[in-house]
């Protein structure tokens, strides 16, 4: 009885440290992918870090639960994009934050100007009023090495519908710039 | 136009590559370090709603697919009417003979069981053609009690018209029963 149950915690030792092990290359590959995901929302870099660690523990809580390890990736995004969503509504800090960013530019691009500043602020501003479908096809398209293939298999639709909401996305973010 | 589409490009790349703290994943692994993972896809939140349907499955397939015991309707209310009319009254007996015990007609176990589908629409079936509830008592569970008198009452009256607009009266000629050989 002995023998049986300490192999049996053994080997549920050995399945938790697979899972650790799985997880940690998981971690590895998409940390960046989920910070930018939740950059996209929420447009604060702190803030967007916050995300993306509760996306992580939410992702590990669950991991178990997903039956295609090959989907992880498209299964954070959409925990991310969802988690990002609830964080800037529940906390109101939307007008704050925008003011901030007016006011202090972003630091990640290097505006050399007001002029740039200005159009940085008018392309958040764009991509907040587009649609959610349309706002998640464009903010991880506009996330670098991110193609119509791997936006489609993100967001687990056709690619001839990725490529129509791309389109549209565009299309209003260009009437809204002008 | 595709200069328009690559500016735009360009400028969405450049407004997204932003890179995490060095930090970050130190941060991640120290967190899900803490968390507990799920050993197995089972979920308690599910219990309450599932007890609750797997129970209501229960209690429709005990309570809607038992059989109920209840008595035919006419081929044995007729057998019974033929057989009370086939023996004449009589009159009173010139010697004194044992007292027969009092007739009572009950439903043979060996009858069809009707389910209570059956049942409901057996008692619509009855409110249609305006029995009157009284002729029918029930003796114990699952058996029903036919007066032999109200059953030849049954017979050769007819059900009221339920009132309605006037109507000029009807004469009905007395029915003729044919009860068989």
């Amino acid at each position: 009885m002995d023998d049986y149950s300490e192999r049996l915690n053994t080997s549920f030792l050995t399945m938790e440290e697979d899972l650790q092990r799985e997880f940690e290359l998981r971690i590895a590959e998409s940390t960046t992918l989920a910070f930018r995901v939740a950059f996209g929302v929420v447009r604060n870099r702190e803030d967007a870090e916050d995300v993306a660690q509760e996306a992580f523990a939410r992702a590990y809580k669950n991991f178990t639960r997903l039956r295609d390890r090959e989907q992880f990736r498209a299964w954070l995004v959409r925990i991310t994009w969802r988690l990002a969503l609830d964080h800037l509504r529940s906390h109101k800090r939307r007008i704050r934050r925008e003011d901030h960013h007016a006011a202090t530019g972003d630091r990640h691009i290097p505006a050399v100007n007001v002029v740039e500043k200005e159009r940085v602020h008018r392309l958040w501003k764009a991509i907040d009023a587009l649609p959610e479908k349309l706002r998640i096809a464009i903010v991880l398209a506009g996330i670098e090495e991110q193609n119509i293939q791997e936006i489609a298999v993100l967001l687990d639709l056709p690619e001839g519908t990725v490529k129509s909401r791309l389109f549209h996305a565009r299309h209003r973010l260009k009437e809204l710039l002008q | 136009m595709n200069d328009d589409q690559d500016n735009l490009d360009r400028e969405l790349r450049a407004l997204f590559s932003v890179d995490p703290s060095p930090d970050l994943q130190a941060r991640i692994r120290h967190r899900t370090t803490q968390a507990p993972v799920r050993s197995f896809p089972f979920s308690w939140r599910w219990m309450i709603p599932g007890f609750a349907v797997a129970s209501a499955l229960i209690a429709l397939v005990l309570f809607r697919g038992a059989p109920v015991q209840v008595a035919p309707s006419t081929p044995v209310t007729a057998e019974i009417v033929r057989s009370e009319l086939a023996s004449p009254p009589q009159s009173p007996p010139s010697t004194v003979e044992p007292a027969k015990p009092a007739r009572q007609e009950t439903i043979p176990a060996e009858q069809p069981r009707r389910t209570q589908t059956q049942l409901e629409l057996l008692g619509a079936l009855s409110a249609m053609t305006i029995v009157p509830a009284a002729s029918v008592s029930s003796p114990g569970p699952g058996r029903i009690e036919l007066s032999p008198m109200k059953l030849l009452e049954l017979t050769t009256t007819l059900a009221p018209v339920p009132q309605a607009a006037p109507l000029r009266p009807i004469e009905l000629e007395p029915l003729n029963l044919r009860l068989g050989d």
